[in-house]
């Protein structure tokens, strides 16, 4: 159990989620085993017993999610609400809404975990569960902070005429906290250059891109994904594979359609295909970047008739930084990305789903790819602080 | 039409005795709808209930039947196994659930044997019983085409020589096609079921309701197994012959290996280059992940029947697999424990099978020439249920639950395919113990409580327990969450123990067929797939029996019966 809690406390101390002394990891088989006992760990326990978890993972994140999540936590609970409903594409898809607790005790946990992944706390904590696998809480985890800091955002975004959450001192310093963390990200390490020669070349070369993309904090947890052509295959990373152990974690897509072992892939596999065929590019790299997020969803238009429903129906040309802004959700659906993504590439290098991440098309290799992915985050990270200065001083 | 405010309190109980020909209806009493909602609890509970004489069948629509929430118009059916004599409990899917929720019926108790062949028809809350009809038995499609416009269950012309393996086929597509529940109908004289109804329940919180059915919409369209461009709704199920074949876990030659060279060949991208289809859907489904032959009308092979029927036999001639696979449909057999026992004979025997055997043999079986089956040394069977096209080699969650589950070699019960192998909802090691037996209760607790709501397994390859808790409540009105139905999932996975206890299954036969322990499969191109460690295997039983609130002995106890809530009497 040692091994699986130190991959876990490494994987949250490289991607700036939390520091092992602050959060407490327990797994349970038939017996539950503690990184960090907390107090009342027996109690914990028995509540893991009671909601079959097989584990648990509650504590403090870093900073600046601990500020952020606190405020928003707090003012939730102020105005008599249970939780807080992000609308990035993370949350909107798979957690839907995020409890929120006053503080965590293993009662209000168990009431709060019964239905809901992940659960955050007016003390800027977050608690989450797996039931499968240790990986599962570290994702929900991952996922609460990222969303909350794109929440935070957004309404910082908007001057304060137009503030949609409440105007507190509170607020203030929390955005004090953000700003401070706001800083340029550093141009990316060198890449595996074309040409590549053999399977396992692309396969390095992937893996390599992925692992840059998450220590630059491009994408968070599991989400976000990676694919290279060639000959005639797509290599392209399964779904669920955190990008920055894709080791093991790629599958093989005949462009022919001769085989189906790419079941596996990434949800956006209908998209990258689409790309890789119609577009001018060898591979694509998809990341989450926050402030690019943040700001794809940030809209001038507080009247548009779309307000709650752009994700998937804004009409509206929009872009940043010559980037433009698409609608589409995950997948293959009706409305999924797969149908905007493609188009927007033939006529760029990169596109931005609307609350969702950024699509960069790779042309022989990744190194220019991680590199725009880097670049676009960064002009958004400074177009953000330009108005959350100008706003709010 | 009628319209029901609510879905609380408006269905039946009907029961049915057909040695008296006899029918009456009864409420279901509201702690029994608390203890175990419907669907596959509410069917354990009869038949726990029923006691130990004149073994019935019984029938339960899940709780969200017919309301429009993606994906639950799956039927449940518990009654005793002809094939381990412990419990049989499938499901299937179809219109059937939906036909008897719109009827106004939540429960078909049916026991007895009536003194000819019979069909029960089901016009909304009208019971009678008919006589079946030369027309009505010639097969299971002339069976639908006599009640066309009803939702139809029935058994063909295999059960009535009582074939233990017989199925019953659902509206011509679909099926409860392992366990045996054809012999059951056959047992009781019983031809088959048509249903329909004009109810149209309203969930209690419309509004609410479609919220929760766009949040199931969107995850099933996030899946790449459901919805992907290699997913379930564009090829099938047959789409996972390729997966199991890489990963080396695909049953080949009698599971003497796990790699069958001939898989490209018989695949679901030839199978549908080979005879274009279209989809077919359960009631109310977005996935549809039936295929229906364009030129026939027939569905084709689903991933269990076609991986069964080619590599298990290792036949890589993909028309044979179809013919095969349409026999078995046509008749009410079961078309993988077909293919199991043609494959342990041509074991027994040191023989190959040609195309030729293969479908002589099961024309055979479907004109039920059964009688002199012979023991097969070599099948590959727990509790007399075959085993699926999943090697348990490769995946040892799998291997923990197939050999643990009540009703035997069931890949279903605890589902880690979808964990060990499809990767959802997270991706786990396949090749460790570690962390499963914990995994397989939760799972058990998990799909029994989506039995009892009438879904789909495959949809947890996208949405939650969450989201189906919260459709539950805009359906019926009452408050559930996740670990609710959790609680309601444990009752009804004990209860089946406590059955099998009652009908004398021991725990004993809680293992896997000796081969897994002692012979690797086929390894891969970077990894080995190696036996099945015995005392690993053994540990995480007993961890799994812990965690069960079983005793050392693997059988129910009365304490944790009464944590439960379950009266054992």
């Amino acid at each position: 159990m040692e091994v699986v809690f130190r991959h876990l406390l490494g994987r949250l101390a490289r991607s700036g989620m939390a520091s092992p002394d602050d959060v407490h990891i327990a797994t349970c088989d038939d017996t539950i085993a503690w990184h960090r006992p907390p107090t009342a760990a027996a109690d914990f326990a028995q509540m893991m017993n009671a909601l079959r978890l097989g584990t648990l993972l509650f504590g403090a994140p870093m900073e600046p999610y601990r500020t952020l999540i606190a405020h928003q936590a707090a003012q939730a609970l102020a105005q008599g609400q249970d939780a807080i409903f992000p609308s990035d594409s993370e949350t909107r898809t798979f957690l839907h809404r995020i409890p929120c607790l006053p503080a965590f005790t293993p009662a209000a946990l168990a009431a709060a975990l019964a239905n809901a992944a992940v659960v955050i706390s007016a003390q800027g904590h977050v608690a989450s569960r797996g039931f499968f696998s240790p990986f599962e809480a570290l994702v929900h985890f991952s996922s609460a902070c990222f969303a909350a800091q794109v929440r935070f955002v957004v309404q910082s975004l908007d001057p304060p005429s137009r503030a949609t959450a409440p105007v507190d001192v509170g607020a203030d310093a929390a955005r004090r906290v953000l700003l401070d963390h706001l800083q340029p990200l550093p141009p990316v390490p060198p890449q595996h250059p074309a040409p590549f020669h053999s399977e396992v070349e692309v396969l390095r070369a992937i893996a390599h891109a992925g692992r840059t993309t998450v220590h630059h904090r491009l994408v968070d947890s599991a989400f976000g994904n990676a694919s290279l052509l060639r000959d005639g295959v797509l290599y392209i990373s399964q779904t669920g594979a955190p990008l920055d152990e894709l080791e093991g974690q790629i599958d093989a897509c005949h462009l022919d359609a001769s085989h189906t072992n790419a079941i596996t892939a990434s949800s956006e596999l209908a998209a990258h295909l689409a790309i890789v065929q119609h577009a001018r590019f060898d591979g694509v790299l998809h990341g989450h970047p926050p402030m690019t997020v943040a700001l794809s969803m940030h809209c001038d238009l507080p009247d548009c008739a779309q307000r709650h429903r752009c994700h998937t129906h804004c009409q509206t040309p929009r872009s940043l930084n010559g980037v433009p802004i698409v609608c589409g959700e995950v997948g293959a659906g009706d409305h999924g990305l797969c149908h905007t993504v493609p188009a927007a590439l033939a006529h760029n290098d990169a596109a931005i789903v609307l609350g969702h991440g950024v699509f960069v098309g790779a042309t022989g290799d990744f190194c220019a790819a991680t590199q725009r992915l880097c670049d676009i985050e960064n002009a958004a990270a400074a177009e953000c602080k330009k108005r959350i200065s100008r706003w709010w001083g | 039409m009628k319209n029901s405010p609510s879905l609380r309190d408006t269905s039946a109980l009907v029961h049915i005795d057909l040695t008296r020909r006899h029918i009456d209806s009864a409420p279901i009493p509201a702690d029994v709808r608390r203890q175990f909602l419907a669907g596959r609890g509410l069917a354990t509970h009869l038949l726990w209930e029923h006691g130990a004489d004149d073994d019935p069948v019984i029938l339960c629509p899940g709780a969200l039947a017919a309301t429009q929430t993606p994906a639950t118009s799956r039927v449940s059916l518990v009654a005793r196994s002809p094939l381990s004599g412990g419990l049989l409990s499938e499901t299937g899917g179809g219109s059937l659930a939906h036909a008897l929720r719109r009827a106004g019926i939540s429960a078909l108790r049916i026991f007895g044997r009536a003194d000819a062949p019979c069909v029960i028809r089901i016009q909304d809350q009208r019971v009678q019983l008919i006589d079946a009809t030369d027309d009505m038995m010639r097969d299971t499609p002339s069976f639908a085409d006599a009640f066309a416009g009803m939702a139809t269950i029935c058994a063909g012309p295999a059960a009535r020589s009582n074939t233990p393996f017989a199925s019953l086929v659902i509206d011509r597509h679909f099926g409860i096609w392992r366990g045996g529940a054809g012999a059951v109908f056959a047992q009781k004289n019983l031809v088959g079921i048509a249903v329909t109804g004009t109810e149209t329940p309203q969930p209690n919180d419309p509004a609410r309701h479609r919220q929760v059915c766009a949040d199931i919409r969107r995850l099933i369209d996030a899946s790449p197994a459901l919805a992907g461009p290699y997913g379930f709704s564009r090829l099938g199920t047959s789409a996972l012959l390729d997966l199991l074949n890489a990963r080396r876990m695909l049953p080949t030659n009698n599971f003497r290996a796990t790699f069958f060279p001939h898989g490209s060949q018989v695949n679901a991208v030839q199978l549908h280059r080979a005879v274009p289809s279209h989809t077919g859907a359960c009631a109310d489904c977005p996935v549809a992940c039936k295929r229906i032959a364009t030129r026939d009308n027939r569905a084709l092979p689903n991933f269990e029947s076609l991986a069964h029927f080619t590599a298990l036999l290792e036949n890589a001639h993909l028309e044979t697999a179809i013919a095969a696979d349409a026999i078995c449909r046509q008749s009410g057999l079961n078309p993988t424990y077909c293919a199991a026992r043609l494959a342990a004979t041509a074991e027994d025997e040191g023989t190959g099978l040609s195309p030729d055997d293969i479908l002589h043999q099961l024309h055979q079986w479907s004109a039920g020439h059964v009688d002199d089956l012979p023991d097969a040394a070599n099948f590959m069977a727990i509790k007399g249920m075959e085993m699926p096209p999943y090697d348990p080699r490769g995946a040892l969650g799998l291997a923990l639950s197939l050999a643990t589950s009540t009703r035997g070699a069931c890949h279903l019960e605890a589902w880690p395919i979808a964990t060990e192998v499809l990767r959802k909802p997270v991706a786990v090691d396949r090749f460790s113990f570690a962390g499963k037996a914990r995994a397989q209760r939760f799972s058990e607790d998990r799909n029994a409580a989506g039995d009892a709501l009438g879904l789909c397994r495959l949809l947890f390859l996208g949405p939650t327990l969450a989201e189906y808790a919260d459709a539950t409540t805009a359906v019926t009105g009452d408050p559930m969450d996740a670990t609710g139905l959790l609680h309601i999932g444990a009752r009804i996975c004990y209860l089946e123990r406590m059955l099998n206890q009652r009908f004398g299954l021991s725990p004993h036969s809680d293992t896997l067929p000796a081969r897994f322990f002692a012979e690797p499969g086929t390894a891969g191109p970077d990894f080995a797939v190696a036996p099945i460690d015995e005392r690993a295997f053994a540990d995480a039983k007993a961890r799994y029996y812990r965690i069960r609130g079983l005793g050392e002995d693997g059988l129910p106890t009365l304490a944790e019966a009464e944590k439960l809530g379950l009266s054992w009497k």
